[in-house]
């Protein structure tokens, strides 16, 4: 397919159909994934030689990519209502003004250090879909929650889920992560600044960004360089974990700062609940420190990490051809670790704790049916949303709308611009296929070539490439349906997107202007 | 309407939201499996009949999505 602005606009199109109906119109995400899912049929077949085969095998491949992040969402929801029943969200939202007095602070806990930590072990949703109702429990608006809780863990997609994102962009590349991992250590390690400053914007106004400056500015370096140094030992697997947990510890220690100090006298070891009964603080966090200590034996422990591999799901897909000539190799779906899954973990987690607070008598009578109703209500409509979505974006990659869509925007660009469009790339692959790894996946030879023919650095684009997609893949529908779905927002997507746009670019931005700066510096050239 | 839903009434979208979009899951991931058996096989038909019952599950979730 040629490149001209007419197949450039054609390829757009169902981005530009979800982009009009849920900003435009105010649809939900589950609405106008179905349109745009339609639109990207129509496109694919009409205009860029999709068959029926290579359409069937499309969705396929894109049925295994939504299960997997399905997975994840509905486990996610069932440990969320489990610790919801037993009164966990309520004791956080009453133990954190304990812990500091400060809102703006309170919101960095949660919506930038927890959700981060969450993403170094879970990621796939997990960061939004757990902290964004904690951030609604205390107190904060539903929209404020997502966007927090979005934007917070931005930069710590591409080091976290095991550093997913960045192996695929090593092997994508084919380059070592001795090459790869200092450039995108350092872009990202620098973006948890902006990250943080704007979910102390987005909590506390322009107020809580001043009180909170110090704070976020002292727990943005303490991260950056915990990170930093993890990938250069070669450990990037634990990159964003590790950054995270150093930084929750140190987010604790400046609670017991003055200026950030509790004024409350509270019982930071049992609360009372509305009953009166008593209830046990490590009880209740049960169902999360289980998830922790799970993550981490269930991708620490080689064993038993080999011995869960073995239970996995996948389909094979032939070679694919288009009428164009536009070929997708053959090879291997999504691979679903059944038992080894994050979703599995979060399954686990929620059984387990159940099992502890049914015991320990936190349930009441119809306990399971008020857990699960919400479940369900709050899962589907999120599942067809993915669905349709990732539907479209597996069409648009197989067919080579995707990469008409990134060619025409790095042609247009020379040596000098291109540092400033290869972050936004990288976003705009993550918005569309929801995924940092995606993105990598679809965006990353492309980057290199150009970067190449440039005669730019290749380390350094690439970083460019993979802080862009981790940063924007925050902005991607898939991940806000998953947070508004648990915060009632289930049918009101639109009113997060745009917020998030506006939000969510800045950072990405930002990871432009440190590319332009780090080229001219002569820095990983 | 003796309770029968009908577009002219969309109550029944809000009372009905919650199964039909159950069954347009369901039947969205089942249509993705049989296409992908139907072009294994490359059996038009089926490959045919399953591509126009995940299309039937995006249109469920248009009108109640």
């Amino acid at each position: 397919m040629p490149l001209n602005l007419l197949t450039w606009l054609l390829a757009f199109s169902p981005v530009i159909v979800v982009l009009v109906l849920m900003l435009g119109f105010r649809w939900g995400g589950s609405k106008a994934g179905a349109m745009a899912w339609f639109v990207a049929v129509l496109v694919a077949f009409f205009f860029f030689g999709a068959g029926p085969r290579l359409i069937a095998y499309t969705q396929a491949k894109a049925i295994l990519l939504s299960l997997d992040v399905l997975y994840i969402i509905w486990t996610a929801l069932l440990l969320y209502h489990i610790a919801d029943e037993s009164g966990t969200v309520r004791m956080i939202g009453t133990m954190l003004p304990a812990l500091t007095p400060d809102r703006t602070m309170q919101g960095l806990l949660l919506g930038w250090l927890f959700a981060s930590f969450l993403q170094g072990m879970g990621g796939f949703g997990v960061p939004v879909a757990v902290s964004a109702p904690l951030l609604v429990g205390l107190g904060f608006s539903p929209v404020q929650a997502v966007l927090m809780s979005c934007i917070g863990h931005g930069w710590a997609v591409n080091f976290g889920s095991l550093a997913t994102s960045f192996q695929t962009l090593l092997a994508v590349t084919n380059l070592p992560g001795t090459l790869l991992g200092p450039p995108s250590a350092a872009l990202l390690g620098i973006s948890a600044l902006p990250c943080g400053l704007l979910v102390a914007f987005i909590g506390g106004g322009w107020q809580g960004v001043r009180r909170t400056f110090p704070a976020v500015l002292l727990l943005s370096v303490v991260m950056g360089l915990t990170q930093y140094g993890l990938v250069v030992a070669r450990v990037w697997t634990l990159g964003a974990t590790g950054a995270a947990l150093v930084g929750l510890v140190v987010g604790f220690a400046l609670t017991r700062l003055p200026v950030y100090r509790q004024t409350h006298g509270q019982s930071l070891t049992s609360q009372v609940d509305e009953n009166g009964r008593r209830r046990s603080l490590p009880v209740a966090f049960s169902a999360y420190a289980i998830l922790v200590v799970l993550a981490f034996g269930i991708n620490l422990i080689e064993p038993l990490r080999a011995f869960l591999d073995r239970f996995q799901f996948t389909l094979q897909f032939p070679e694919l051809r288009t009428a164009l000539g536009w070929v997708t190799q053959a090879e291997s779906g999504r691979k679903i670790d059944l038992l080894g899954h994050p979703g599995a973990v979060l399954l686990y987690s929620s059984l387990l704790a159940a099992l502890i607070y049914r015991r320990a008598g936190y349930f009441r009578p119809g306990a399971w049916k008020r857990i699960l109703t919400p479940v369900v209500r709050g899962a589907v409509n999120s599942s067809l949303g993915i669905v349709a979505m990732v539907g479209m974006a597996v069409i648009m990659s197989n067919t080579g709308m995707t990469n008409l869509l990134a060619e025409g925007l790095s042609r247009n660009f020379g040596a000098a611009f291109y540092p400033l469009v290869a972050p936004f790339l990288g976003a705009l692959g993550a918005f569309i296929t929801g995924s940092n790894n995606n993105s990598n996946v679809l965006f990353a030879l492309l980057q290199m070539r150009t970067a190449e023919l440039l005669k730019l650095s290749v380390p350094l684009i690439l970083a460019a490439q993979t802080a862009g997609a981790s940063l924007g893949s925050i902005m991607a529908p898939a991940k806000v349906i998953v947070g508004c779905s648990t915060v009632g927002l289930g049918d009101n997507e639109s009113v997060v997107m745009r917020p998030i746009l506006f939000y969510g670019l800045l950072p990405v931005a930002g990871v432009a202007l440190l590319t332009v700066l780090f080229l001219w510096l002569g820095v990983w050239s | 309407m003796n309770g029968v839903p009908s577009n002219s009434n969309p109550s029944w979208r809000k009372k009905y939201r919650l199964q039909v979009q159950l069954a347009a899951l369901i039947l969205a991931v089942a249509a993705s499996f049989g296409l992908y058996t139907a072009a294994q096989n490359g059996d038009s038909f089926w490959g045919g009949v399953w591509f126009a019952a995940f299309a039937f599950s995006m249109l469920l979730t248009g009108l109640v999505g």
